[in-house]
């Protein structure tokens, strides 16, 4: 059994001492998300189609594509809220539905929901009492999301950021070693997007599994370490943001003598693309590695007056990827 | 199991619903048994007798005169419990805490049994509180030493909680709150006494103890044709068995046209 840190804040039900520091994230505690040959089709048109993907544990794996891409289905069948036409998505080989208490193992935040005329704080309540939890654990929840103040409110006067904080709340009452976000910065503000994102990124630090959907990349770009894409079902990509970056990689170079500059980079196998701007002759090569860049041009004997990578728009390259497929 | 039983009751105890109704039980179901004390009182006086409530069978009638209409306040008790889960789109929240459908459908069984048992007292109790003037002042007797009459209790407030889970069978039938409702009502208030005033006329006796009305009746021993009772009733224990499965029915139905379709 694997040492794992297990702090959300809160004294959870099975909460181990945590690791030493530095140890944290050593020993991933959960299981990977797999999605396999996931097929769901509704009549004649399929919302997903023989979708393959893995969310590894310790990493946030974000779930993108547009709306109507087939991500809510996904995550839906992965919960077992809907059945599958063919394939599966399990914890690590389990189904939802045959965890023993899934809500110790899962955390779920799907589309908010909640009797209008329960309060916050019964809401998680109920929950707490489905999994065998005391009601000791729902107040530091509430303090943890932000909603001390408003638990004693009905729910039904609850904003949608508000709901989104309770629905959060109720997903980690289990203290679970995954968490499904389903579009959760929708209604958050962005006070509430980074207390969200440095949450996520200490939950994953912990040797857990987080999968989080988003019609857009910009919204989780800062977040997540690896990205799924899908369009129209089907798979566009999996890689991690580190990879994605490295493909989409570029940098500006200026010279003296663009001429043998382009020379000089071609024969390395780069693109190289020659540009003019205000300030005159200018490079742009696929590449990010500003070493070998320098290097070659150095070894050319070609006087660099300005060598950065290029900031790449990751939003950008989504929707190219998008206009790609289409 | 016992999780979930739990947290259905504590849903069922954190909303206003339960208390409502409960006192919608005690007020309407004591103003429901005014009736049948009245109407002896009346007579008795008309026809010059001394006692109206020296008999049994007049203290059974009162002790459950509110049923015939908190036996619909359960009937909306038990389609709501459902119907709030299908209005407020909180069906995948409760699936996503208890995965096993069909160990939840028991859940909320267990829960609204137990619910449904706490109205059937209150019909009773408001029931027997109402006959308490009526006997000290009539110098009649609570025949409470009399099995008939305890048996009369019992299944009054065990018909009562009968009728919650046919609400709740009816809920999952309708899948749709206002669906469920205008099944539930427009079938107790319109259809049943409808076609029972049907099958009293001819003297079809069966199809009329079949009803959920009328398998009530037996239950409680009613035989007024004003209630629509035929006077060759089943007995009490047959018309239990009937409206066990006038519960039975719509929830086995509806179980098994939804309870395996995806939530949305």
């Amino acid at each position: 059994m694997p040492s794992r840190t297990r702090d959300t804040g809160v004294p959870g039900p099975r909460r181990v001492e945590a690791a030493p520091a530095g140890a944290t994230g050593a020993a991933p505690a959960g299981l990977p998300i797999v999605v396999d040959g996931l097929t769901k089709t509704y009549g004649a048109t399929a919302a997903v189609q023989d979708l393959s993907f893995t969310a590894r544990p310790g990493r946030i794996t974000g779930f993108l594509g547009p709306n109507g891409a087939g991500k809510t289905t996904t995550l839906r069948i992965l919960v077992g809220l809907a059945r599958s036409t063919a394939g599966t998505a399990t914890f690590g080989g389990t189904a939802y539905a045959d965890l023993p208490q899934p809500q110790r193992r899962v955390g779920c935040v799907l589309e908010p929901s909640f009797h209008p005329g329960r309060t916050g704080r019964n809401h998680l309540r109920v929950l707490a009492a489905t999994t065998g939890l005391g009601d000791d654990r729902v107040d530091p929840l509430l303090a943890l999301v932000g909603l001390t103040e408003a638990a004693r409110r009905p729910a039904g006067g609850y904003s949608l950021g508000m709901r989104q904080r309770l629905a959060l709340a109720g997903a980690l009452l289990g203290d679970p070693d995954h968490l499904i976000l389903d579009e959760p910065a929708n209604g958050l503000d962005p006070e509430g997007i980074r207390w969200l994102r440095s949450f996520l990124r200490s939950f994953a630090a912990q040797g857990r599994t987080v999968l989080v959907s988003s019609h857009l990349l910009g919204e989780v770009q800062a977040t997540v370490d690896d990205i799924v894409v899908i369009n129209g079902g089907r798979l566009l990509r999996q890689t991690s943001m580190a990879g994605l970056d490295m493909d989409h990689a570029a940098s500006r170079v200026r010279v003296s003598d663009p001429a043998a500059a382009h020379a000089a980079l071609t024969a390395l196998g780069l693109t190289v693309h020659l540009l003019r701007d205000d300030q005159g002759d200018l490079l742009r090569v696929q590449s990010g590695d500003l070493t070998q860049i320098g290097t070659a041009l150095f070894r050319a004997g070609v006087p660099v007056l300005e060598l950065a990578r290029v900031h790449q728009d990751l939003e950008q390259q989504f929707f190219a990827m998008m206009e790609a497929d289409r | 199991m016992t999780g979930a039983l739990r947290a259905e009751l504590l849903k069922i105890t954190t909303t206003r619903l339960w208390w409502t109704m409960l006192v919608c039980v005690l007020v309407l179901g004591a103003a429901y048994a005014v009736l049948p004390a009245a109407i002896a009182l009346l007579s008795s006086e008309a026809a010059g007798t001394t006692e109206p409530f020296a008999d049994p069978g007049t203290l059974r009638s009162v002790y459950n005169g509110g049923n015939t209409l908190t036996r619909i306040l359960a009937l909306v008790v038990g389609i709501m419990s459902l119907g709030t889960v299908y209005r407020h789109r909180t069906l995948a929240g409760t699936y996503l805490a208890t995965p096993h459908r069909y160990r939840l459908l028991a859940a909320k069984s267990a829960a609204l049994l137990v619910l449904g048992l706490c109205y059937g007292v209150a019909s009773v109790l408001a029931g027997v509180l109402v006959a308490v003037p009526f006997v000290l002042t009539q110098h009649g007797s609570f025949f409470l030493d009399r099995g008939d009459v305890w048996r009369s209790l019992v299944l009054g407030v065990l018909a009562i909680a009968l009728w919650t889970l046919i609400g709740m069978g009816v809920g999952i039938l309708g899948r749709n709150i206002v669906l469920a409702m205008l099944l539930g009502i427009g079938f107790s208030y319109l259809v049943e006494p409808t076609l029972s005033v049907l099958f009293l006329f001819r003297g079809w006796d069966l199809p009329l103890n079949l009803m959920p009305s009328g398998a009530t009746n037996a239950m409680l021993g009613v035989t007024s044709p004003v209630l629509l009772a035929t006077s060759q009733p089943l007995t009490w224990w047959q018309g239990a068995l009937v409206l066990t499965g006038w519960c039975v029915l719509p929830a086995v139905a509806g179980a098994l046209l939804t309870i395996s379709r995806d939530v949305d």
